[in-house]
């Protein structure tokens, strides 16, 4: 830059929040103002993700579709078979890192925009873990933390704490006194990450004469004990509501009101008695009275999803009427406005399998491992399988591809394309197809997706 | 303008001046797209002629161009009959703006930049800034400095360790 015209830290960080991850990791080393620039960068933009075994989508609110963010799940790859990864799941979402766990019980922790993952040490396998696992940060130590039940041959809940530092599990945190360790039931899956604490709904026997006790279980990451959290004082007896995040803060939804239903956020054991819990809004249920919370939307809206237990569980008779609800190939969604107090539908159409679980998701360039070169690159390509039974391409290939780019003199793998046309993918196949790896029925074709590397 | 109400101010122009002293006439209605003078007019004190210190008469030239092309953008009550036609004018609109910033050299962009920031007009800092991100995105730390003529300030052990600490940004 000529004639000393000074830009301002202001304008720099303008162009760098439009850099992509590599490119800022890199010039962390341009100066020093550079680099305490780059590792003050926040992006505020919490995006909500909804994600099938091996790919990404976030989902665009203006125009209730889901965009395709195409990154292959790190797990897909380490393992070499294609089966054993196909139900990729994340546990859990915190900072920009997500915890990723596969059936074959494989746990990395991922960092989608930088692409850098890390395996997470294996640990005694005594039997299979819950599917209850949660991920969190514990700000105390500046450390990622991954809670997981794990039942023993006397079929008692026991609790092993992943510490990122240290590398390794740890059997600790006892569940509260209350719970008989044998009679837990997980009503959500996942435990919920807000607020230096990751929160589950549960059921279990509180004793052989209450019987059956519906709350909410709560693992402070900093303290490293559990606590059990009840819900809000003018509950009746036999409370009836689900659990959520809204804005980084833990909420719960209680349903038993005839027209409405009140979200409450948790506040913390820190107050007296019986103001833990903020009343955050009342919700008209319309002609759905099961909504979850899931999203607060920039704009101050919330939006929220029909629990799945609902369709899930034919058996829930209350609920058996909401079954309807959800067609094939769409997800319906709500929007609730708090300023104009009316829920609205959103109904995002998709062509595969989307996992139930939406996820937050806010960028960052958090490594995922705390030591130098021990994270690995997760693989940029998507890889679609082409099925030659089905006629040459795979259905999910041929959904999500729309125009063809360049390259197409190089090897498979080097394919790079920008949302490839059906009819595109048919010429791929014709001029790649043999090329590829293939097993009796299936065939992997890897394509570099439309991600700036740089 | 189209609407009798705006036409009073849509005459009514402001002085800037530009840090080498060229005075440029700007109405009311374009201005306004410029945080800072947005203000001052609200307070009121747009009297006479605003000196910009920080924005030589070029750069002032070339972003008084952009507001002109965006200022009839946003007027109420103009309604475009059909959607087809609002999306081609979004269309032509990009081309326009990617045309501009294109033309610029760099240091025309650099000065665009400081001088959008400091008037506060947020789109064209965001257009300009979105191309900048574009020319030194895969660019080595060096060309780096060299593009924003920075001299390191790390010693060479600490260049060192942040080097080895991100290895993989490095390959």
């Amino acid at each position: 830059m000529q004639k000393g015209a000074h830009i301002p830290d202001e304008v720099i960080i303008d162009v760098l929040r439009s850099l992509p991850a590599k490119s800022l990791v890199r010039f962390k080393c341009v100066c020093k103002s550079w680099l305490s620039l780059i590792s003050q960068l926040r992006y505020d933009n919490e995006e909500l993700i909804l994600h099938t075994s091996f790919c990404f989508h976030s989902i665009d609110f203006k125009e209730s579709e889901i965009k395709q963010v195409m990154l292959g799940f790190p797990l897909r790859n380490s393992l070499n078979s294609l089966d054993a990864t196909v139900d990729s799941t994340v546990v859990g979402s915190c900072n920009g890192l997500l915890c990723v766990r596969n059936r074959g019980d494989a746990v990395c922790i991922w960092n989608p925009w930088t692409r850098r993952y890390k395996m997470v040490s294996s640990e005694t396998k005594i039997t299979r873990s819950t599917n209850n696992s949660g991920f969190g940060y514990d700000h105390s130590t500046d450390d990622y933390i991954i809670v997981k039940f794990i039942y023993n041959h006397e079929r008692r809940c026991i609790v092993e704490v992943y510490s990122r530092k240290a590398d390794s599990w740890f059997q600790m945190g006892k569940l509260p006194q209350q719970i008989l360790p044998n009679a837990i039931v997980w009503k959500k899956q996942k435990g919920l990450f807000a607020n230096g604490a990751l929160y589950w709904h549960v059921n279990y026997v509180e004793n052989k004469d209450v019987g059956v006790v519906d709350n909410i279980l709560c693992f402070n990451l900093v303290d490293r004990k559990f606590s059990m959290i009840v819900p809000p004082n003018d509950h009746e007896k036999k409370p009836d509501f689900d659990i959520g995040v809204l804005g980084g803060r833990f909420c719960m939804i209680d349903y038993d009101h005839d027209c409405h239903s009140d979200i409450w956020a948790w506040e913390g054991n820190n107050n007296k008695k019986g103001s833990n819990w903020i009343k955050l809004m009342s919700i008209p249920s319309n002609n759905y009275k099961f909504l979850a919370p899931v999203f607060l939307m920039k704009n101050g809206e919330v939006l929220l999803r029909i629990i799945e237990e609902l369709y899930m569980n034919p058996h829930a008779r209350r609920r058996r009427h909401v079954i309807s609800l959800y067609p094939e190939g769409e997800k319906k969604l709500f929007i609730y406005s708090q300023k104009h107090k009316t829920l609205r539908e959103l109904t995002i159409s998709y062509k595969e399998s989307l996992s139930n679980k939406e996820i937050t998701y806010t960028r960052s360039l958090v490594s995922p491992a705390s030591n130098d070169g021990d994270d690995l690159e997760s693989p940029l390509c998507y890889e679609a399988d082409f099925c030659r039974n089905l006629g040459n391409v795979g259905v999910a290939a041929r959904d999500r591809m729309v125009e063809w780019q360049q390259h197409s003199t190089t090897t498979a793998t080097n394919v790079e394309y920008k949302q490839v046309k059906p009819e595109i993918c048919e010429h791929l196949w014709s001029e790649f197809g043999p090329h590829c790896k293939s097993s009796t029925s299936r065939v992997s074709l890897q394509w570099t997706i439309e991600l700036d590397p740089m | 303008m189209s609407t009798p109400s705006s036409s009073v101010f849509s005459y009514r122009v402001l002085k800037l001046k530009s840090s080498d002293g060229e005075i440029f006439e700007v109405k009311q209605t374009v201005a306004v797209q410029s945080g800072v003078l947005k203000q001052m007019m609200e307070d009121g004190c747009t009297e006479g002629e605003i000196p910009l210190n920080n924005v030589d008469s070029p750069t002032l030239a070339k972003i008084i161009e952009w507001c002109n092309k965006h200022h009839d953008d946003d007027v109420e009550g103009r309604v475009l009959s059909q959607e087809k036609e609002k999306e081609k004018e979004k269309a032509d609109m990009k081309r326009w703006e990617s045309e501009f910033i294109d033309a610029l050299n760099r240091d025309e962009l650099y000065f665009l930049l400081i001088g959008s920031n400091y008037m506060n007009i947020k789109e064209l800092l965001d257009c300009a800034a979105q191309k900048v991100a574009g020319m030194v995105k895969g660019k080595t730390p060096e060309a780096i400095r060299e593009m924003f003529n920075i001299q390191s300030d790390f010693t060479e052990e600490e260049e060192k360790a942040i080097r080895k600490e991100n290895q993989w940004a490095f390959n």
